[in-house]
């Protein structure tokens, strides 16, 4: 495991040959020589593999000190993946945030493997669930709330199809939490499940939830797509289930897609099937555990008549 | 009079379902909603060319008189949508 390592053997091997963190899909290579990405890692990662000096990895991605009078006053890190690309320096107090970003910018820009929904993915009975959902939806406190109550954690950001074995593959990486969702979570797991909290980041206060040992350990196990669901949670809505029209359901996750337009007629063709074939549903909620029912509900059983039938109603309580 | 059609050097693919659509142009590498009437009036003029009239002709009959105000002008608006979004163009024939 990568905390088997002391701090500081980890930040030599991240000044020099690089540490790679191994995530099932990609496997990144990191180097860095600010002391704060150490630490990122061992608390985000410290349950990974440590893998051999010479593993291939997909990406190459760098955490450098700030420049000029940054290198001693109000520290920055930024980071770099080899070619040009729109980081621009942080704090150096939030690190594990620019060590987040800068990862999914390369899944985001060079996984083209894989068809990259924005969505949660989760798997249980050998079933994955797509999460796809805007910020501020409820898309990762779900996530975090399901990978904690027995479903495996597949990727809390993209959700990587496989466009030859139809399969959802994982991408095991630490789930982001966003201002009031900490608190919840904290709630809901205790005191010290979650990262220290980063203050003003550009998307407010965030902390990470460590992805679990299990779902780290069975990283390259794929699983097949059994629903999408829309998750939205609002808090005078109990419980309201509907089916996504289906047409509405795959313009949104066209849309949501970061290599869609990329991948071209292949990607719809695979977007058109995946959705004709699977439930896509909304589902609304005000408490964490009604979602995990409704999301377990429709995996297993998928949507009731009249959920169908009811697709073109608002989302109510 | 114009007429509209879905230019040959274009593929489009489609995904219909309870009327509405979604239909992938492979000259843009674009994809598009069309709500039932857009999506009618596209099938239509993937059929053959069709000009405005056609189309308001064909659209009407499916609506069995429940035409609704300003309907004319909002075909043309459609069809101005359509061309901008590459997915037909005027007919040379």
């Amino acid at each position: 495991m990568i905390a088997d390592l002391s701090r500081r053997s980890l930040l030599r091997r991240l000044r020099s040959d690089g540490i790679v963190l191994d995530s099932g899909a990609v496997a990144t290579r990191v180097f860095s020589r600010v002391p704060e990405v150490a630490g990122a890692i061992l608390s985000q990662y410290g349950h990974y593999p440590l893998m051999d000096g010479d593993t291939v990895a997909n990406y190459r991605i760098g955490l450098a000190p700030g420049g000029g009078l940054r290198r001693f006053y109000r520290k920055q890190v930024v980071g770099s993946v080899g070619v040009p690309a729109p980081f621009t320096p942080f704090p150096v107090a939030i690190a594990p945030m620019m060590l987040e970003m800068t990862m999914n910018w390369c899944v985001a820009t060079r996984s083209n493997r894989y068809l990259i929904f924005h969505s949660a993915v989760l798997e249980k009975h050998g079933k994955a669930v797509v999460l796809p959902g805007d910020s501020g939806q409820g898309k990762s406190t779900l996530c975090a709330a399901l990978a904690t109550s027995g479903w495996r954690l597949f990727s809390d950001e993209f959700g990587l199809f496989d466009l030859q074995t139809g399969m959802m593959m994982p991408n095991v990486r630490p789930i982001s939490l966003k201002n009031a969702s900490i608190d919840i979570m904290e709630e809901r797991l205790g005191k010290g499940a979650l990262s220290q909290r980063l203050y003003d980041t550009p998307k407010g206060t965030v902390a990470y939830l460590p992805a679990p040992e299990e779902a780290v350990a069975r990283r390259m196990e794929q699983a097949p797509p059994a629903a999408v669901i829309f998750p939205f949670y609002h808090p005078n809505i109990e419980r309201a289930v509907r089916a996504y029209p289906k047409a509405r359901g795959l313009i949104t996750l066209c849309g949501g897609a970061a290599n869609y337009e990329m991948l071209g007629a292949a990607a719809f063709r695979a977007m058109r099937d995946f959705v004709d074939s699977h439930p896509v549903a909304r589902i609304a909620y005000n408490r964490l555990d009604t979602a995990i029912e409704m999301v377990e509900r429709i995996v297993l059983e998928g949507l009731s008549e009249d959920e169908v039938a009811t697709a073109d109603r608002e989302l109510t309580g | 009079m114009i007429r509209w059609c879905v230019p040959q050097d274009r593929e489009l693919l489609w995904y219909e379902r309870e009327g509405e659509a979604v239909v992938f142009n492979s000259a843009s590498g674009r994809s598009h909603y069309l709500n039932a009437l857009i999506n009618e009036m596209l099938r239509y003029i993937e059929e053959a060319p069709r000009s405005a009239a056609d189309i308001h002709g064909h659209l009407a009959g499916l609506m069995d008189g429940a035409e609704p105000d300003n309907f004319a002008d909002r075909i043309g608006d459609i069809l101005g949508s359509l061309a901008l979004q590459g997915l037909i163009d005027p007919c040379r024939e």
